[in-house]
């Protein structure tokens, strides 16, 4: 049986004759092999050598007509295979939207073709320009093309500023119903600078003390954005009842300062256990070690005392 | 097999003698080659081969499986016309004819010591010896031809050229 492994050597070193290495180059690669190799290589290099027969002209004058001959005689019993019928090819679309520009007037299809290079041009261009620095040219086209945009389409309104607010207009009036909380309020904010500012009052004068208690700022959303707007004195006992009723959260400062301050007593604590345990852990492998080293010692010692026991029963034979 | 491969045989199919022509013209030389160091004779390659286009194109209208290449499937009809023609060989009957009149023994150049040495080999080690080193294709157009794997023809290389080195010393003894 023959090792594959030789088969790939060989394999090789032919590649290698094929390329133009000579015969001691590729046998110095395999210097092992080289004694089995050479005379295969000899051999194969003899094949090459050999020319490549050439027929007679003759010869292949006489076979073609012989193919020929034997067409003929097969047409005539009809035993070639029967062409399918060649089915035109589909018209594409370009070709069909092409076929009907053609059928256009010169003046349209001008018209056509300028529009279609103005469009696809125009497109290059402002995708071009996006990324064009501020002094450039491409910049101002990509502006002045966003100040079109925002003056065709209309944005949503932004959030007014605090002082302009309905809710702090002397004409806002609170609706007959209470408005539902739940959906436009996600949240209130108790801001306990804010709250010490009220007591006091922006002009210095004292304020009751049911409305200290109950001015807040609250969170609104305006157009996904949280915004921070303080309640009127109007909505204050509307937002009592929603917060009595549970439809909106309350977030105090100060309660998020406390849970802040628990968190971090608690990963201390935490932390203090693991450490303890760690020690223990410890403490106890310690032991552990002393107890294996003190009966290794003492087999020892009685091993020794055997061996010295045995000595001296062979003296004494 | 290329597109252009696959036309032409399906024009050939049909009865186009111009794609018969070219199919001749493109694969006669292999055919022959093939044949030629099959044979060891001139005359009888040049017949031979004839033959074998004449058989190719009997079968070409049911000749569907495009898995083997065109040029396989010749090198199969020649072989099989071979070996319907010679059916018994023996090597020692042909070396003086093959040689020419002219020539002794004493004489032989290495060309003839090849072609005396290659009738000694069996039809697979005498294809591989041909394509490998005499046409000087490639292994992965002998695993194209032969539909082997690379290890197989590799293995083969090694057994045709061990096969052939054997019978040049045989033949140089002599």
């Amino acid at each position: 049986m023959i090792p594959r492994r030789f088969d790939r050597i060989l394999d090789d070193c032919l590649l290698r004759m094929d390329r133009g290495e000579s015969l001691m180059d590729i046998l110095a690669v395999y210097p092992t092999q080289a004694e089995k190799i050479k005379p295969l290589l000899l051999v194969a290099m003899l094949s090459r050598a050999l020319p490549q027969p050439v027929p007679g002209y003759t010869a292949l004058r006489e076979g073609k007509n012989q193919l020929l001959a034997e067409m003929a005689s097969m047409q005539a019993e009809d035993s070639f295979l029967k062409p399918k019928p060649v089915q035109p090819p589909r018209e594409r679309v370009v070709d069909r939207w092409i076929g009907s520009l053609k059928s256009l007037q010169p003046v349209y299809r001008f018209a056509t073709l300028a529009l279609v290079v103005f469009l696809t041009g125009g497109f290059f261009t402002l995708s071009a320009s996006a990324s064009g620095l501020a002094d450039n040219i491409m910049h101002t086209l990509y502006y002045s093309f966003e100040q079109v945009g925002d003056l065709l389409l209309v944005k949503p309104a932004a959030p007014k500023p605090v002082g302009e607010n309905p809710i702090f207009s002397s004409d806002y009036h609170l609706p007959d119903s209470p408005p539902d909380y739940s959906g436009g309020y996600k949240s209130l904010r108790v801001d306990q600078d804010q709250k010490d500012k009220n007591k006091t009052g922006q002009s210095g004068e004292q304020v009751p003390a049911q409305i200290q208690t109950r001015v807040y700022s609250f969170a609104e959303k305006y157009n996904g954005e949280e915004v921070l707007v303080e309640a009127a004195e109007e909505e204050v006992e509307l937002l009592d009842d929603a917060l009595d009723e549970g439809q909106v959260d309350v977030i105090d400062d100060n309660d998020q300062e406390k849970e802040e301050k628990q968190e971090e007593k608690e990963a201390e604590k935490v932390i203090k256990e693991e450490e303890k345990e760690a020690e223990k852990v410890i403490k106890e492998e310690e032991k552990e070690a002393e107890k294996v080293t003190k009966e290794d010692e003492k087999e020892d010692k009685k091993e020794t005392k055997e061996e010295e026991k045995d000595e001296k029963k062979e003296a004494k034979e | 097999m290329d597109i252009n491969e696959k036309a032409l045989l399906y024009r050939a199919q049909t009865g186009d003698r111009r794609a018969a022509e070219t199919l001749y013209e493109r694969y006669y030389l292999d055919i022959y080659t093939y044949l030629y160091y099959r044979v060891s004779d001139e005359s009888t390659a040049e017949q031979f081969s004839a033959e074998v286009f004449v058989h190719m194109i009997r079968k070409l209208p049911q000749f569907t499986n495009h898995k083997i290449t065109f040029l396989s499937w010749l090198y199969d009809i020649a072989g099989d016309l071979v070996d319907q023609k010679q059916p018994t060989y023996q090597p020692e009957l042909f070396s003086a004819a093959m040689l020419g009149s002219d020539q002794d023994s004493e004489s032989k150049t290495a060309n003839d010591c090849f072609k005396l040495a290659i009738r000694h080999l069996n039809d697979q080690e005498k294809r591989i010896i041909v394509h490998r080193f005499v046409e000087g294709r490639s292994v992965k157009d002998l695993m194209k031809i032969t539909n082997k794997s690379e290890r197989a023809i590799q293995s083969l290389q090694h057994q045709a050229l061990k096969s052939l080195q054997i019978a040049l010393e045989r033949e140089e003894s002599l």
